[in-house]
């Protein structure tokens, strides 16, 4: 992915820091879409578009903290880069903790800020590709039939083939059958790989 | 010639004739030694007082009778003063002006033709063409010149006699125009008295003169002694000579009475007045001596039947009286005999043991000795009055000095618990006697101003132990009090002399006579020095706590101003680098450049502003004041409480009113004031949900004058127990608040003139309220 793919969303209530940092993001390439308050933000942005948000903390009507709450409820996985005039410290492990990126205070020089830029970058690729992982591994667990699911479940929780057709009332030959159809459908070369799909999706608890 | 009735009273001193006019008579007594000048003054004098008394008219209506008063003697003897006055009083009972002449004959020494032919020549020439409307004989010796000669110079007057005895009328047998009462001196009833009062008497004896008279009486005597019971004896001794008789009468035995009739002569010839004779006689008898005469009473006679010269006079004027009044004298009708009086000797009732009360009704008791009683009843009431009073007096002081005796002790017991409760407490009391410049104080005072035990204190010693800085200050206090009658309080610090300095308080109460004259000063004195050091390291600390509350306002402000100027460096610092940027690529954009570096400009321009704010807000000098705009002021308080609006997601409305007055304020005062009351409603609204956080900023004109800035918030409110209590310091209701900045705001606002108040809010939460008057604008008269 280039950076032309990703676009940062910057939220600053101050109309002239808003303009700069459109101005210094752009001037380095980057795809910036302005708001002047977190409401046109939420309201406008695309939860599909790559990118990350550059968030002043405080703003009227709603702080980038309730934002970033906001944005975590709705599952959205934009990565935050805060920016605030006055910087405190239980405020930025709180967003940190709460998944922020980083937690920049102005005036910001521009390398400090990209490099918080290209991380966000970064992790939202993360996200995006493990995301896509998922989807895929979803979509082959969705393929098993219930039996097969069943003989998955017993799998990954460590049993044998013997005690797997015992729980299940039938005779090893079958549980050996439905095994090999699970490892084809998931596409696991091995019984390590298969636990670490089962795990991906939840399977194992 | 004989003098009966006036015994005694025959001899005679000068014979110049006398008019006697009462009123002449009572001037004289006011005038008792006149000058001869003073003669026509008292004649004028006179004449004045005669108009005065009303007596003129009634003169000028009738004639003024005359009376002309003749008496036998030479002088004015007792007994005539007596008759006379009574004479001339009866005379003029009528209430007519009678005038009075009196001639003292003198015939009884010169008692012969010759004698008599001058006298009445001399008495025609004297009352010539005078007329006399009567004459009074004043005794036999009298009446018989006057029925001699009378024809001779006072023809056909009718005259009218006293003193003169029946036998005597009788035997000059007078014409009827001459009346009067004769007397009729009849010794048997005194005789029968005194046997009645010495019953035990069984002899009396008689004694007599050897004059005519005398012999005449002797004679009467032996009549009325036969009268008298037998078992009497009676004995005369006459005929004797006084010394004899003396002699005779001092040997007589108990059983004796004695009684005289008239004694002129003696045996050996020699004459007596007979109340001298009465004397000797009286003086020698050891037994009672009675008489019959008035002039005997008081020589030595116990008493007896008599006609007195006060009635006798009386009984002339009354009819002098009469005939003045134009009855006719002979044709007067008159009693036959003169009443007789019964009258004593109260000392020789005393001498002889004779009983009052044994005595008849009607006696009259003459040189009656007044008791010690009588004579000394005043001085006897007024001593035992004074010794009464005295005792009382004396019970009264005693009385008095047990209750003062009580009181002292109760005193004495009342000091102790005073001094006792004084020493508990710590007091020293004291008192200052105005007047005498002298104070008393309690041991505990003296020891509180280091004053000895025995030294005495006035008002400049308890000054010297003050500190020199504190006397003027004490000084003053006292006199406020001393003028104004009043309790006064006052604190100082002491210099005593162990080195130690003290905070003394003092608390006094001036005491005042009726006047309202200050007399004196009553108070108490206490060591306050620790409480004193304990008020001066709290005002420390408080001083302290002060100063770092306002540090913390202006840290506030200079921080919200720091937040402020962020935003643009921050704008700077990305536009800078944008630009370089733009100006790294191939293809320069020249208008983004340009728009790039006036962004920067005004970014610039922008943090100059705050920046010089921020300096304005350390270099201005204590409040000072600068006209601002009530709105311009609140605005840029807004900007810096920006941040603080923004974090606490608290909405902001702002109504600020057009055509506000220009007020005087110190910006950076009215700005920590605003900020506070800002943050403050901020902080208090994070307990309301975000939606209902509501910040409500106004101006508006207050009442024609000044303005009124009030920031409301939406919080739970202030309670009224703690909105007494707001604008106090160190007050507060925040957990880490210091109750610093409502004390400081309101000291702020105090100081520009006006007033920061808390309305609470209609509905919900508290509006603090800053009123601030109008600049004085300045009146241009060109």
């Amino acid at each position: 992915m280039t950076i032309r793919e990703f676009t940062i969303c910057l939220i600053d209530d101050d109309p002239s820091v808003l303009k700069a940092l459109d101005r210094l993001l752009r001037s380095a390439g980057y795809r910036v879409e302005a708001f002047a308050c977190p409401v046109a933000f939420l309201n406008g942005y695309d939860p599909k578009q790559a990118g990350c948000l550059l968030l002043d903390l405080t703003m009227p009507g709603m702080s980038g903290m309730e934002v970033q709450q906001r944005l975590n409820e709705a599952g959205a996985h934009l990565p935050i880069v805060f920016l605030t005039g006055k910087g405190d410290i239980p405020t930025a492990v709180r967003a940190l903790k709460d998944g922020a990126v980083d937690f920049l205070t102005k005036p910001v020089s521009d390398e400090a800020l990209f490099a918080a830029i290209r991380e966000a970058f970064a992790k939202n690729a993360a996200n995006r590709l493990s995301r896509a992982e998922l989807t895929l591994i979803q979509r082959r667990l969705a393929s098993l039939t219930p039996r097969e699911l069943e003989v998955l479940k017993h799998v990954v929780a460590g049993r044998l083939n013997k005690q797997i057709a015992g729980d299940l009332g039938t005779v090893e030959k079958t549980i050996k059958v439905h095994r090999a159809r699970v490892m084809q459908k998931m596409q696991a070369k091995s019984l390590v790989e298969l636990v670490r799909l089962a795990e991906r999706v939840g399977v194992v608890s | 010639m004989r003098d009966l009735g006036f015994p005694g009273h025959s001899q005679v001193e000068f014979s110049v004739a006398q008019s006697i006019r009462p009123n002449s008579g009572r001037l004289a007594i006011g005038f008792s030694r006149p000058l001869p000048v003073y003669t026509k003054i008292k004649r004028a004098g006179l004449v004045g007082l005669t108009v005065l008394l009303g007596i003129s008219p009634a003169a000028a209506a009738e004639p003024v009778r005359t009376v002309l008063i003749v008496y036998g003697e030479s002088r004015l003897s007792p007994a005539i003063m007596v008759g006379d006055e009574n004479i001339r009083s009866a005379a003029q009972g009528g209430g007519q002006p009678v005038d009075f002449l009196t001639e003292f004959l003198d015939v009884g020494r010169f008692a012969d033709e010759g004698y008599e032919a001058l006298l009445t020549d001399f008495l025609r020439g004297k009352y010539q063409g005078k007329h006399i409307d009567v004459v009074v004989a004043g005794g036999p010796t009298a009446l018989r010149f006057l029925l001699r000669h009378r024809e001779q110079f006072l023809s056909g007057t009718p005259v009218v006699h006293a003193a003169v005895t029946s036998a005597q009328l009788k035997a000059l047998s007078p014409p009827p125009d001459v009346v009067g009462v004769p007397i009729d001196p009849d010794p048997l009833p005194t005789l029968e008295l005194a046997l009645r009062l010495h019953p035990q008497a069984r002899r009396l004896v008689l004694v007599t003169g050897t004059s005519a008279w005398d012999l005449d009486v002797e004679k009467q005597l032996r009549q009325a002694t036969a009268m008298l019971p037998r078992r009497i004896q009676v004995d005369f001794l006459a005929n004797l000579p006084m010394t004899e008789l003396q002699e005779r009468l001092s040997l007589l035995r108990s059983d004796t009475l004695v009684f005289v009739g008239s004694f002129q002569r003696d045996g050996a010839g020699q004459s007596f007045v007979n109340r001298d004779a009465i004397v000797q006689i009286a003086s020698a008898s050891t037994a009672p001596v009675y008489g019959s005469y008035s002039s005997y009473v008081g020589a030595g006679i116990v008493g007896g039947y008599m006609c007195t010269f006060e009635a006798m006079g009386r009984q002339a004027g009354e009819i002098v009286q009469r005939v003045l009044n134009g009855e006719p004298a002979s044709a007067l009708f008159l009693p036959a005999a003169h009443r007789s009086a019964l009258i004593f000797d109260w000392r020789q009732l005393q001498r002889f043991g004779i009983n009052e009360k044994a005595l008849p009704q009607g006696s009259i008791l003459e040189y009656r000795q007044p008791s010690f009683w009588e004579t000394y009843c005043g001085r006897i009431v007024t001593a035992i009055v004074v010794v009464l009073l005295q005792a009382l007096m004396i019970a009264l002081l005693l009385l008095e000095r047990r209750l003062r005796r009580q009181t002292s002790a109760e005193l004495l017991d009342s000091e102790k618990r005073m001094n006792l409760a004084a020493n508990a407490v710590g007091v020293g009391i004291w008192a200052w006697n105005v007047g005498r410049d002298d104070i008393w104080a309690t041991p505990q005072a003296r020891n509180l101003y280091g004053i000895g035990e025995l030294e005495s204190i006035n008002f400049e010693r308890f000054l010297n132990t003050l500190d020199v800085s504190d006397r003027e200050q004490a000084k003053k206090a006292v006199a406020v009090a001393l003028a104004s009658n009043a309790g006064f309080e006052t604190q100082y610090r002491v210099n005593h002399p162990d080195g130690k300095n003290r905070w003394v308080s003092m608390q006094g109460q001036v005491e005042s006579d009726a006047a309202g004259q200050a007399v004196s000063i009553v108070g108490v004195s206490h060591d306050i020095t620790a409480r004193k050091l304990a008020e001066q390291a709290a005002e420390q600390h408080r001083d302290e706590m002060v100063r770092m509350a306002r540090v913390g306002l202006v840290g506030q402000l200079s921080g919200s101003i720091a937040h402020e100027l962020n935003q643009p460096l921050s704008a700077i610092l990305a536009n800078a680098q944008a630009a370089q940027r733009l100006l790294g690529r191939e293809a320069v954009d020249q208008q983004e450049i340009r728009d790039t570096l006036q962004d920067i400009v005004d970014d610039d321009q922008r943090a100059v502003e705050i920046i010089q704010r921020l300096r304005s807000l350390f270099n201005r000098g204590e409040s000072q004041r600068q006209p601002l705009h009530p709105n311009e002021v609140v605005r840029d308080a807004l900007k810096l409480a920006h941040n603080d609006i923004v974090t606490h997601q608290v909405s902001l409305e702002v109504e600020l009113a057009d055509e506000l007055p220009v007020v005087a304020v110190d910006w950076v005062q009215l700005q920590q004031v605003l900020l506070n009351l800002i943050v403050n409603a901020c902080e208090v609204m994070v307990e309301n949900e975000p939606a209902t956080r509501k910040l409500k900023v106004r101006t508006w004109i207050n009442e024609g004058r000044g303005v009124i800035i009030e920031v409301t918030d939406t919080g739970k409110g202030v309670p009224a127990s703690v909105a007494a209590r707001l604008f106090e310091s160190f007050f507060t209701t925040k957990t880490n608040g210091m109750g610093m900045g409502l004390a400081i705001s309101r000291s702020i606002i105090d100081a520009h003139g006006g007033r920061l108040s808390l309305v609470n809010n209609s509905e919900r939460g508290a509006a603090f309220r800053i009123s601030l008057p109008a600049m004085e604008v300045p009146v241009n008269d060109h």
